[in-house]
């Protein structure tokens, strides 16, 4: 596990942002976002298995965080990246991996982040009926 | 040739939610599909954050009735990286036996679907005989069939009698006989092998690229399986094979799940071996802040949870993703080329899970948008097809 992390620390070099690894098993870190696509890819190149990805509004914008699991070395590392205010958006990752088409699509509909790039941003979860710009997950929404 | 657009669903005779999928075929083959999802949105993200994170193990398991052994270990085990909590070892063994015993119903419930789906009914009432004693254990275990309120932060919530062993035991014991029936039936009887051999083939690249879990992507040749890629409760102490079939055909998921119904039963055994007296619960009393993530490998596959807490009593963001989430879109994949007749079999064969994702498919003729086929006439072509090849 201590190798693959280095590599990943090599690959994303002055991407990487801050890292920390709280247990053996665990790593979470920080990247730039205007280069998330690329650290994504770097990462799914290296073997790692996208497992999904969540999005959280903090005060700055939303926050994505990618969760990637690295089966054979027992490691989940999560990157996270910040689409900041008034418009958050990000560079799509499901251009590079089909795993990623329906989370992106679902983290458009309820946070309203939208992912450039992306082939297909219909909706996801969302009934058709829905209000555009109208995001049930952000704070302050009422229903 | 015309293409036309088949919808199945949003409503299944057979599934308890609503899912949509469209086909779009020309003649009788399949050349492109889309899924749409959400016709019962629960928003259980959003319900978490407004439980405490004691409550939340009890929202979850209520995500789906068949993995609500799974979805709250994945849960409480986020929680428990967060707090570094030392869970107690009786505790590890009595989860891992609840979650070995839902693997084994799960699976059971399946095998019998299939068999439903390719018109051998005996095979389905059968299956779900024997799965039965099955659910009698878990109720007998945790209290109840369904939703079992069994795991929490940091332990179990009852602890399981030794007089409770030898019963534990002569359920999984009478679960072999039948599985190494259906296994033999399916290598032997040429229809059934014709039906499932070759049929909706997920390629092991396909399967890396839509990131596919648990059975759906061990039939296809992917060794990922969380018990032993990132060992929770007991599975570091037990012997057990990961059972990986390479062709990525429905017949290699079918094997792998009889298989792995043939492993749940060693791993019982063991945990019953290995347990010994002591507490089951270690107490928790405040939860840091931090983020943590908790996975766990439930019968359809991984299912994920990822915890946000800033050291209050709730939850900031919790976040769940079941396992067929990602191997419901590996269907582009695996029935594009595929006779329709195969299709409602190909669909079954990830074992869908509508809570999982919740969503629907149709068949409209593309140009006039009139509903030309439903889920039942599917499962009847399929049917149809098993009789044609000399089947019943």
């Amino acid at each position: 596990m201590d190798s693959i992390l280095e590599t990943i620390k090599v690959r994303l070099a002055s991407d990487l942002l801050s890292l920390s690894v709280p247990s053996a098993d665990r790593a979470f870190a920080r990247v730039q976002s205007a280069s998330i696509r690329r650290c994504v890819a770097h990462i799914w190149n290296l073997g790692g298995r996208l497992a999904t990805m969540t999005g959280i509004e903090v005060r700055d914008g939303i926050e994505v965080n990618y969760h990637v699991c690295f089966d054979g070395d027992t490691l989940v590392i999560t990157l996270s990246a910040l689409a900041p205010w008034p418009e958050p958006s990000l560079e799509s990752v499901a251009q590079d991996i089909p795993g990623a088409l329906w989370i992106e699509r679902e983290i458009h509909d309820i946070l309203g982040v939208s992912f450039t790039g992306h082939p297909d941003m219909r909706r996801l979860v969302l009934p058709d009926d829905w209000p555009e710009g109208v995001y049930p997950l952000r704070k302050g929404f009422e229903a | 040739m015309k293409r036309t657009l088949i919808p199945i669903g949003p409503y299944h005779p057979l599934q308890e939610e609503a899912e949509f999928f469209q086909l779009f075929v020309e003649g009788e083959t399949v050349v492109d599909m889309d899924v749409r999802i959400s016709y019962n949105h629960r928003g259980i993200e959003e319900l978490s954050s407004r439980k405490t994170f004691d409550q939340v193990p009890y929202l979850v398991e209520r995500v789906c009735g068949i993995c609500s052994a799974s979805h709250p270990i994945a849960y409480i085990q986020a929680v428990e990286d967060i707090a570094r909590v030392q869970v107690p070892d009786r505790a590890l063994y009595l989860r891992t036996i609840v979650l070995e015993l839902e693997r084994l119903h799960s699976h059971m419930l399946w095998i019998g679907l299939a068999g439903h789906f390719i018109g051998y009914n005996t095979v389905w009432m059968w299956v779900w005989r024997y799965r039965e004693p099955v659910m009698d254990i878990l109720e007998l275990i945790t209290g109840s069939r369904v939703n079992y309120a069994n795991a929490k932060i940091g332990g179990v919530r009852r602890d399981v009698s030794p007089d409770l062993y030898p019963e534990i035991r002569k359920a999984a014991d009478a679960v072999v006989g039948p599985i190494e029936l259906v296994i033999k039936a399916v290598r032997d009887d040429p229809v059934l092998r014709a039906r499932l051999k070759g049929v909706g083939v997920l390629k092991k690249s396909a399967a890396r690229a839509w990131c596919v879990t648990g059975p759906t992507a061990r039939g296809s040749g992917l060794h990922i399986d969380v018990r032993k890629d990132d060992p929770y409760a007991a599975y570091d102490r037990l012997k057990f094979d990961e059972v990986v079939w390479d062709d990525g055909d429905v017949y290699c998921k079918f094997m792998v799940r009889c298989f792995e119904c043939l492993e749940a039963v060693k791993i019982i055994h063991q945990c019953l071996d290995q347990i010994e007296p002591g507490p089951i619960d270690a107490m928790v009393r405040e939860i840091p802040p931090g983020d943590g993530c908790g996975h766990a490998e439930a019968p359809r596959g991984e299912t994920f949870h990822f915890v946000r807490s800033d050291g209050s009593a709730t939850p900031v963001r919790h976040k769940v993703r079941a396992p067929s989430y990602v191997n419901i879109p590996s269907f582009k994949a695996s029935c594009v080329g595929q006779e329709i007749a195969d299709v409602a079999l190909i669909l079954a064969s990830v074992d869908p899970c509508y809570s999982c994702t919740e969503r629907v498919a149709v068949a409209k003729d593309v140009s006039t948008g009139k509903v030309l086929w439903t889920h039942s006439d599917l499962v009847r072509l399929s049917r149809e097809k098993t009789v044609r090849m000399g089947g019943k």
